[in-house]
Order: C-alpha cells, then structure tokens, then sequence
C-alpha cells in the first residue's frame, strides 16, 4: 500500500500534495461522475431494490420471540442458566449499591479530590472535591450512586472478560481477524434494538441494563489490550526471551505490565462508553441519572434534565482524569502527603458509616434548572427567526434541508439506481486498494438491499454525508487553532468534554425547538456529538508534523498561511482522514437519535422496535443495516487514510 | 517534539523502565480499600413468600410506572392503598411500557395499571391470549383514551374552516402547515410509534394534500408544539386525550369522519382502506397471573380498581398545574374520594 513517491527527492523533504497526485485524483473522480450519470441514464427503469429478494429476517426473529414468550417461565434455559445469572449478577449489583449508599458523602468528595491530587496534581484535586461536591448540591446524590454502581459492576466486567479477549487477540492473528468485525459490531448495532428482546431473556432491570451496557462498553478494552501487547518493542520481549523466560513468564512479567498504560487507556474509553449508555438503559428500569434525564423530558423539563445530564458530564470528568493521570506512571503528586490523608480517611468513613452520616446536608443544595428553562424558553422565541429578518435556526434548518439533505437523498435514493451505487461503491474500493475491499463493500451494500432497508439506508447516508460535512467544517479549522494555540486548546476542552458525555437525551428537547421537527434536529445533534472527536484529531495530527520540517518551510520563506496549506496539512492529512472516520462512526451512532427527532431513515425503525412489539424483527434488520453501513464508511475512510500516511508509516 | 501519539491510535505506549512503577502498591491498595470498603456489609433484603389467612402476604408488591403521569398517579393511588388497606410494601420501577409486558410475564412486575389497547394488540396476544403467557387482564380502568389530530386553538380562530378536516382540502390552508421536509403540502407532525398510527391510509383516502412526517417520540411531538406555540405558529400533530399537554396548551381536535367498524374493517392488515376518526381507547390493566395466589387481596383490589377520566384528571391538574408531588396529588384524591376506592378493597 505504497502512494508513488512523487517525482523527484526534493519534494520529500518539503512535501506537499504532489501535483501529479492531485491531477489523478480529479482525473479518477470526473471519470467515476460521467461514468455513473450514465450508467444512471441507462438504468433508470430498474427501479427500486427488488422486494422479492428480501431475505426478511423479520420472520425469524418473531418466531423466536414468541417461543422465548411460551417458555419464560418453564424451560431449562431460563430456570438452569438465565435466572441463577440474572439473581446473582443483580445481587452484586444491590450489594454494590447499598455499600455505596452506605459511605458517607464526605468520603466520595475526600477520594475523588485524593484520587485526582495524586495522579495530576493539586489543582486536579481541587476540580475532584468540586465535581463530587456537584452531586449533593444538586441533590441527585443517589442517582449518581445508583449509576456509579451499575457503571462499577459493568466496567468491571468489561476487564474480566475484555483483557483476557484481548491478549488472546494480541497473539493470535486469526483470532483478531475474527474479533474485529464482531467489536466493531458491537459498537455500532444500536442498543434500542436489542433492549427489549433482552429484557425476555433476563427480565427487566440491571441486569439487562448491565448487558446492554457491557456490549458497548467492551469493544475500547479488548482493542486496548490487544494494540497495547501488540505495540511493544521487540527488543525487550526478546531480552526476556534470551534470559529464559518461558512465553507465559514473558507475558505476565513482561508484556502485561509494559502494556498497562495502554490497557488504561482502553478502560478510560470503556468508563466513557459505559456512561453514554446511562440513559438507555433507564428506559429498561435503571434508574439511577438517566431515569432522572428521561423523567424531565417527559415534560420537556430541559433544564431539570440538563441537571442530571451534568451529572453524567462531571462523573464522566472526573473519572477520565483520573485513569488518564494513573496511565502515565511519571505523573504522580505529593504520595506521602496524599497516602496519609487517604489512610486517615478510613477510619473518618468507618464513623461516618456507622453513624449514617451518609446524605449531603440538604442547606448546601441548589438548583439552576429553572435558569436553564427560561433560557431554553428565551432561544425557542428569539432566535428561531430573529426579529422576522429570514436569519436565525429556522430559516437555517430549511436552508439545509431544502439545499442539502433532500436532493442528496434524491440523488443516493433515486437518482442513482441501486446497481449502480453498487458498482460505484466497488469501483471506489478498487480505487482506493484493490479487488477485496471492492468485493466486501459491494457485498455489504448488496446485503443492506437483501434487509429490505435499501431506501431507509440511503436517506440515512444522506444525512450522515450531511452531518459529517458540517463537522468537519467547523472541526477542522478549530483543531488548526487548537494546534497552534495552546490557551485555545486549554480553553475549550471544557466544552468538547461537555459534548461528548452530555447524554443526546438532553439535547433532543432543545434541538426540536431551535430546528422544527426533522432531519435537520438530528444532524445537529450528530455534529455536536462528533466534534470533539474531529477537533481533536485535527490537532493531533497538525502536532505531529515535525518542528524541523516546519522551522525549513518558514525559512525558505513561506508564510503563515502557506505553511498551513502546503506544509502542515497536507502532512497531518492521514491524521485528518482518522479524523474523518472518527466522525463519520459517531455521526452513525447518532442515527437511532434521529429517528426520536423525526429523522426517518434507519434510526425510526430501531426506535420502533423499542416502542412495539411487533417490529423487533425489521429492528434487527435496520440494526445490522447500520452495522453494515458504519463498516463500509469505515473501510473506505481507512483506506484513503492509507493511501496518503507517506510510505514510511504506511503500514 | 512530541511524538508520543502515534497514527494507529492515540494509544501512548511507554517503553520506560518499569521498576519504576512497582513502588507505589500500598497506596493504590489504601486508596481502592476505601473505596471498596465492606463490600461484604451488604444487605439485599429478599423476602419472599408466606400468606396469612386473610389474603394479604408479605411479598413485595412490584408496579410498573409506565413513562406518563396519568400511569404514574395510578400507581400511587394503588401503592397508598395497598400499603394502608392491605399492609403490603410496594415498590414502583420506572420502565418502557413495552419492557413492562415480559417482566409481569416472569412475575418479576405484579402489574401495569394503564395500558392503551391500540398499542399492544401484539403483546395482547403473545402475553394475555397465549396459553403460555403468564400475564391476565385485569379489567378496566376506567378513564377513556382518544387518538385525534389536534391543532392550536389560535389556528381555528383565524380559520374556522380548519375545525374539521374539510378544512384541509383547501390546499392554501394545507400550506399553512407547511414545512421545508414537505414542500407544497401540509406536515402532520406523526407520533410516537408505540401508538397506532392510520394517518397515512387517512390522509390518501380523504385526497388531503398533507405529508406525515414522524417525530419518533412523543418528547418530540411536545417540543414541537411547544416551540410552534410559544410563537404563534401553525402545527398540526398526532396527540391524545387525556394528555397533560391539554392542561399547557389551548388545542382543537381536527374533526374527522366518524368512526365505525366498517371504515376500521382493514385495520387489522394495517389499515389500507382506513378513512375515519381513531376509536375510543378503552384503559385497561393487566398483572402477572401469579399475584391472584401470592397476593391474592392484592389482586382483587387491583382488579377491582376503577375511576373515571375525571378522577384522573383531577390529579393530574394538581401535578401538572399546582405543581404537588404524585404521592400528594394521589393521596389527596384518596382523601376526597373514599367512596370511590372503598369498592375496590377485598
């Protein structure tokens, strides 16, 4: 996978986009335009994807439905296996909450300022003993317990299961083969859709809940573990082979230990992963934060729901800056001093506990919500249209539907018949690697047609397209300003750490009223939820280009905006294109909130499958429709990552 | 330089010495102790089975509160009751209406007080009607549910022909509704697909130049229409009776064709042929078939339990207008109302 060095040496020290390169590109890309306008002319009367090809899984999954429903109560499953493992798995739960709830409040604010003052410093400590301090002034100091204890349990899971997975990955290329797409579909499969059928299999409440949150919440560990075992330098391993280590020794003592920062790093991710299903699993009986985030959207109480979403937020905070601060092992604060304070907290919680000194005194507590509201009231008026001048977000929301998301959806849904996109989508893969990813694309988008989802799968890409463009429209030119600024950087972290835990939950009640109900809601709540990810890559990548190379474009003259263009981005561009992917997964993620915001497509047929019954089996098939979707957008984002990394990091 | 990140990832991979890291043990040990702390001093308190003589038991009783207040006021009055009259605990769990149907089939739910019937044929069948379900029909409610097309009231005072769907024919007053995903014709704003929804076969068969386009959610719907309100906007949307929105909101119901059972003949094969007004919603509830042994005071007054849409009402004014708690709304309505729930006891 080597992109043609460009003709002669000298661009290799001062690279940029060689011209020749950029020709070919449009070349190709005029090339597959004519090519599919006429391809489309000639085709036009084949007409929508054939129903009469519809695999229809739908069947089925009724079917097994209605015998899981006949058997509840009576088969060996259920009465060997599933209930044992749902009482069990929902007592550790309990007994984890009610230890929880048993603590008193002043130790959680204790360790949370400890925890972070050790492993980042003492201005961390103090952002610990505000952030734990939020929940009892918020008085939703048992709701967060509830979530901390579900999240506990799952996250441990997650490490129970998911390291062992991925050191068996990390040593088995064909097990990593195999575990790939299965955790990429994990990721991806939308939780709506499963919700409900599981609650068939182990009723409702935290086990489900823990279930569900597990399958999301696995995939970041076992790809940590594996890339972190991967990744180490050989010549340690073989160090440790020539002192006569035998490989189980080298694994445990040499391998496991040199990969823990990279494991918790993973975790961090699984922690996040694990917060974002909050809400949803609520909706099975939950409770905990995301009952409280569902319950005052029920009234379109914003701001009580923002509340509890913050919630989320800071828990998500305060635990991301701790795993990332335990990760680096060079980063450590004041340990003696800290060690003592903690030891002498033990028995300051053994009293506290024993004499029920559990609740956050209630003088201390305060509400913002109805702040919230009236400024949710305030932008619902004024700025939807502001004062009738045809500028404001409803004016913009029709601009984007009527410019952009409508004829895009003609364009993939209509205009082009269902052959063609899928040669088309062959051809780029050809293009861009070679005839196996050609083939896999083609026989992805095939399948999606074969689900009977091919028209809802379009209007989907159309609004992903959408989305994904606005995104990096505005995460581009941020993460260029993050780069070179580091008060920027500093600045706005706060915020990009907002967007990507705040539960889209909140969001939905707010982007309705500034949008109109739509596609356009949807997109927005997408873009806010992705741009952190593009923001950041961005300013990964534009970090990354060596000082040297940038130190020679400035004294050969060029300026600021030249090196930007000619230098630094083109440089930082297989960076940028993870950036890409990035968005473009969790722009997908956000289809099932779509479809609560009137986005049609996919996400309208997972919610439906939460909301009836009869429509689990068509979730399913909407569910694999996006699992299928994310893969092909995944791939082909990956491979033009690929062709522009320079040969010597192309793998 | 800091070259830390690599492109593969933004797993940071640190090859320094790792002696280094073994020194601090003790304190990751002392700081996850307290945190772990008694993990063994817990107390999940499972009680179960053992019924006296006169009906009542010491199971927990387990209610469903379904995602709206009129649910949640039932439930309240319920669990006052059945903890005063009867002197069972109660425990309520906030749950999707539809996750609600296989927990009362393992019995791990007791009961769901407020069931609309246009949204669960399905789970009627599979759960009530199935020889193998574990779920029984435990009668009325009492309170009257309505599907309809509603519109704000403002709409119909300045164009009275907007009171009934004849209104809609005229295409000018259909473009009132307009919106950028409908173009020319009339949006009507579609609801939460957990209800029954004919407005498609409606729309065609009456020749109305609308376009439903679906919220998704009934959060959505509300937003919608408290955006499109609080600016004096046209909308058109999919709402019900009773619905706290009629509390917050002066709304119209769109008069359509009368209903009968002739129009509703195709319903059942999704309704092609549909040209007429939602039936009537009669609430009903259902518990797990397990309780009438367990609990069996407890079923009959859960069975027996009845008010009317007014009853309802009259707490759910006091949640949504006075602001009360459920648990005061209810227990204030228990108050003035004891000959009404003395009827349902044992």
């Amino acid at each position: 996978m080597t992109v043609a060095p460009a003709a002669d040496g000298a661009t290799r020290s001062a690279p940029g986009w060689p011209q020749s390169t950029l020709a070919r590109v449009g070349i190709w890309v005029a090339v597959g335009v004519a090519l599919t306008w006429v391809a489309s002319r000639l085709l036009g009367s084949v007409g929508e994807f054939p129903q009469s090809w519809d695999v229809g899984l739908a069947e089925p999954i009724s079917d097994a439905r209605g015998w899981l429903i006949d058997n509840q109560r009576t088969h060996w499953l259920y009465t060997a296996i599933l209930d044992p493992f749902s009482d069990v798995t929902e007592g550790a739960i309990e007994a984890l909450e009610s230890t929880l709830l048993w603590i008193p409040w002043y130790s959680y604010v204790g360790i949370a300022g400890l925890g972070l003052w050790w492993t980042r410093g003492r201005a961390a400590g103090l952002l610990g003993v505000a952030g734990a301090s939020y929940f009892g002034v918020l008085d939703v100091w048992e709701q967060g317990l509830s979530t901390l204890s579900l999240m506990g349990v799952a996250v441990t899971c997650a490490v129970v299961i998911g390291v062992p997975i991925g050191v068996w990955s990390s040593r088995s290329d064909r097990v990593q083969r195999v575990a790939r797409p299965v955790l990429d579909a994990m990721q991806t499969f939308p939780g709506f859709v499963y919700l409900i059928p599981f609650t068939l299999l182990f009723s409702f409440g935290p086990v489900t809940s823990l279930l569900a949150t597990l399958i999301f919440a696995l995939p970041p560990i076992v790809r940590a573990t594996d890339l972190g075992i991967r990744n180490l330098p050989p010549g340690l391993i073989d160090a440790a082979a020539m002192s006569g280590a035998t490989e189980r020794q080298t694994l445990i003592k040499v391998r496991f230990p040199l990969a823990r920062p990279a494991i918790l790093v993973g975790l961090n991710q699984t922690i996040n992963m694990a917060l974002s299903l909050v809400v949803i699993a609520a909706l099975i009986g939950a409770g905990g934060l995301g009952g409280s985030v569902l319950r005052a959207l029920q009234t379109l109480q914003v701001g009580a729901a923002a509340e509890s979403g913050l919630a989320i937020v800071v828990m998500a905070i305060l635990l991301d800056r701790f795993f990332s601060g335990l990760a680096d092992p060079t980063s450590r604060h004041d340990p003696a001093r800290v060690k003592l304070l903690a030891i002498a907290m033990i028995p300051a919680t053994l009293v506290g506990g024993i004499l029920g000194w559990t609740t956050f005194p209630s003088q201390l507590t305060w509400s913002f919500a109805g702040g919230i509201d009236r400024a949710v009231e305030w932008a619902q008026v004024n700025l939807f249209d502001i004062a009738d001048s045809g500028i404001g977000t409803g004016p913009f929301s029709d601009f984007i539907t009527i410019r952009f998301i409508t004829p895009l959806r003609e364009l993939f849904a209509q205009d082009i018949p269902w052959p063609v996109m899928i040669g088309l989508v062959a051809a780029i893969g050809l293009a861009l690697s070679g005839w196996r990813l050609a083939a896999g694309l083609a026989a992805a988008l095939a399948a999606i047609g074969l689900l009977g989802m091919w028209e809802l799968s379009m209007d989907t890409v159309a609004q992903c397209i959408v989305a994904m463009a606005m995104t990096l429209m505005i995460g581009v030119p941020v993460g260029v300003l993050t780069a070179r600024y580091d008060r920027v950087r500093a600045a706005i972290r706060p915020i990009l750490d907002f967007l990507q835990t705040i539960p889209s939950f909140v969001l939905l009640v707010p982007v309705i009223m500034l949008f109109n109900v739509g596609r356009v809601p949807g997109i927005m709540a997408a873009v806010l939820y992705a741009l952190p990810a593009a923001i950041h890559y961005t300013d990964l990548g534009l970090r990354g280009v060596p000082a040297a190379t940038r130190e020679a474009a400035t004294s050969f003259g060029a300026t600021g905006r030249q090196r930007l263009l000619k230098v630094d981005l083109p440089l930082a561009a297989p960076q940028i294109m993870v950036a890409v992917n990035q968005t473009i997964m969790l722009v997908l993620s956000m289809v099932v909130i779509a479809g609560l915001v009137g986005g049609g497509g996919l996400g309208l047929e997972t919610v439906r499958a939460l909301r009836r019954s009869d429509s689990v089996g068509t979730g399913f098939e909407a569910g694999i429709a996006i699992v299928l979707l994310a893969a092909i957008l995944d791939r082909v984002t990956r491979a033009i990552a690929d062709r522009l990394s320079p040969p010597s990091a192309a793998r | 330089m800091n070259t830390s990140h690599t492109y593969k990832g933004e797993i940071m991979i640190t090859t320094g010495p790792s002696r280094r890291r073994r020194g601090r043990p003790a304190l990751a040990v002392a700081f996850v102790a307290t945190l772990g702390l008694a993990a063994a001093a817990c107390g999940s308190d499972d009680d179960a089975g053992g019924s006296s003589s006169s009906g009542a038991s010491d199971e927990v009783i387990t209610l469903a509160v379904n995602p709206w207040n009129g649910s949640a006021v039932n439930v309240a009055v319920a669990e006052q009751l059945i903890e005063s009259e009867i002197g069972q605990t109660v425990e309520t769990v906030e749950i999707d209406e539809n996750a609600t149907w296989p927990a009362i089939n393992t019995g791990d739910i007791s009961a769901a007080l407020e069931m609309w019937p246009s949204g669960h044929a399905q789970n009627v069948a599979d759960f009530i009607d199935n020889p193998d379900g574990n779920v029984a029909n435990a009668g009325l409610l009492g309170p009257v549910g309505k599907i309809g097309w509603y519109i704000p009231t403002y709409m119909v005072e300045q164009h009275p022909e907007l009171a009934t769907w004849e209104g809609f024919q005229d295409p000018e007053l259909a473009k009132l509704f307009a919106t950028a995903e409908t173009g020319d014709k009339g949006q009507f704003l579609g609801g939460d697909p957990s209800f029954v929804q004919y407005d498609e076969s409606i729309i065609a068969n009456l020749g109305l130049p609308v376009e439903v386009v679906y919220a998704g959610s009934e959060e959505a719907i509300l937003a919608a229409l408290d955006a499109a309100y609080s600016r004096e906007e046209p909308i058109l949307v999919y709402l019900w009776t009773p619905h706290s929105a009629h509390n917050k909101y002066d709304l119209t119901e769109v008069e359509l064709p009368a209903y009968t059972d002739e129009c509703y003949a195709s319903a059942a094969d999704g309704g092609a042929d549909v040209a007429c007004d939602y039936p009537a919603d009669e609430l009903f509830k259902i518990v797990s078939e397990d309780l009438a042994s367990s609990s069996p005071a407890v079923n009959t007054l859960l069975t027996k339990m009845n008010y009317t849409t007014a009853d309802q009402i009259e707490m759910l004014a006091a949640v949504e207008t006075d602001g009360k708690s459920i648990e005061d709304a209810a227990a204030a309505w228990i108050e003035a109302h004891p000959d009404t729930w003395k009827a349902w006891l044992p």
